[in-house]
């Protein structure tokens, strides 16, 4: 059988590791050192990955959240409006933050602008907006 | 990472209800009906670990991982109603993450690096071995550096245990397509030279 097949029927559970193991140690062709290769890496891959978890009950919060979505976004959201919005979105990810590594959004101030004048023209001046006073009228008299 | 044993092997079907409401043409968009939304969070629980697997491939920091799947899921929420088939959803979802994670590496240009005392710290509080820590780095970013459609395959081999028939369910795909995805995908592996490495020491 070649190794090819046999690596199939290995992929399909037909047969175990150690039997295909066996089975490439008689042939000495190119093509059985690349499949015992692929044997191999598929064997340490496995073995490394068993203990893989993720450190913390992250799951079934995260999970939890998903399903109760509409309880915590804001009703404003979910009254009529039926596109979601990137506000909506941007709410969301803090509100789910099972992991509790989200920062809350700060607020940012507009910069005001810096007043610049174009060359040649004349410094803006404030509007005066108190009438200017009249002049008395009265005369003094002559004494 | 605890020593735990994978978790046992669940049976995964989209309900009917939860596929009728994926054929309607009247599904709109926004946030998704009750039932559709709880079977999403069943998918979630259920395939947390591939989907955090990804995440901690790329930015190697537990905290930046669990908040990329976070965040990956919440876009997949609010893009449910461009799922086609709710039968290709782990695919989906793996899909959306890996996108997350480049999103993420791309803003920041690469620096997640957990440092090494979180790293003692880590390995100290769940009595792993730290050359058991550095493998699980090491394949988790070489099957992070095959093809999406690859990955996912593997993926569900290595880390859920599945056969050819479950990986092809659970993708939607057929068993013949699996069967050469992953293939490929080991064939890549078996070429890498971090991971001949690994396989001088496990033998």
């Amino acid at each position: 059988m070649k190794p090819k097949h046999l690596l199939s029927d290995y992929l399909n559970g037909r047969i175990s590791g150690e039997e295909l193991r066996t089975w490439l140690a008689k042939d000495t062709s190119r093509e059985a050192r690349e499949t015992l290769a692929i044997l191999n890496v598929d064997d340490s891959c496995h073995r490394a990955l068993l203990d893989f978890a993720p450190p913390t009950d992250a799951p079934e919060r995260l999970a939890d959240k998903v399903g109760t979505v509409e309880s915590w976004v804001e009703s404003a959201d979910k009254a009529d409006e039926s596109r979601p919005s990137k506000s909506w979105l941007s709410r969301l990810i803090p509100a789910l933050d099972v992991a509790g590594h989200s920062k809350p959004g700060k607020l940012q101030r507009k910069r005001k602008k810096p007043v610049t004048h174009k060359k040649g023209s004349k410094p803006a001046t404030r509007k005066k907006t108190r009438p200017p006073k009249k002049r008395s009228t009265r005369t003094k008299k002559k004494t | 990472m605890s020593t735990t044993r994978p978790p046992p092997k669940k049976t995964w079907h989209a309900p009917e209800r939860v596929k009728g409401w994926f054929i309607s043409q009247t599904r709109a968009e926004g946030i998704p009906p009750v039932f559709v939304r709880e079977w999403l969070g069943e998918v979630v629980n259920v395939y947390y670990r591939v989907l955090y697997s990804i995440a901690y491939g790329y930015v190697r920091n537990h905290s930046s991982a669990e908040d990329l799947v976070q965040t990956a899921v919440m876009k997949a929420l609010q893009a449910m109603t461009r799922l086609r088939e709710p039968e290709a959803i782990v695919g989906w979802l793996a899909a959306i993450t890996r996108n997350t994670c480049l999103e993420e590496v791309r803003r920041k240009k690469g620096k997640f690096g957990e440092p090494m005392e979180t790293v003692v710290s880590l390995e100290n509080a769940r009595k792993i071995d730290i050359n058991l820590f550095e493998t699980q780095q090491l394949v988790l970013e070489a099957i992070n550096s095959l093809p999406e459609n690859q990955a996912v395959a593997v993926r569900l081999r290595f880390l859920e245990d599945c056969d050819l028939d479950e990986i092809a369910e659970r993708l939607g795909l057929r068993k013949n397509t699996v069967e050469v995805r992953i293939h490929r995908a080991l064939s890549t592996l078996a070429k890498k030279p971090t991971l001949r490495a690994l396989r001088g020491t496990s033998q």
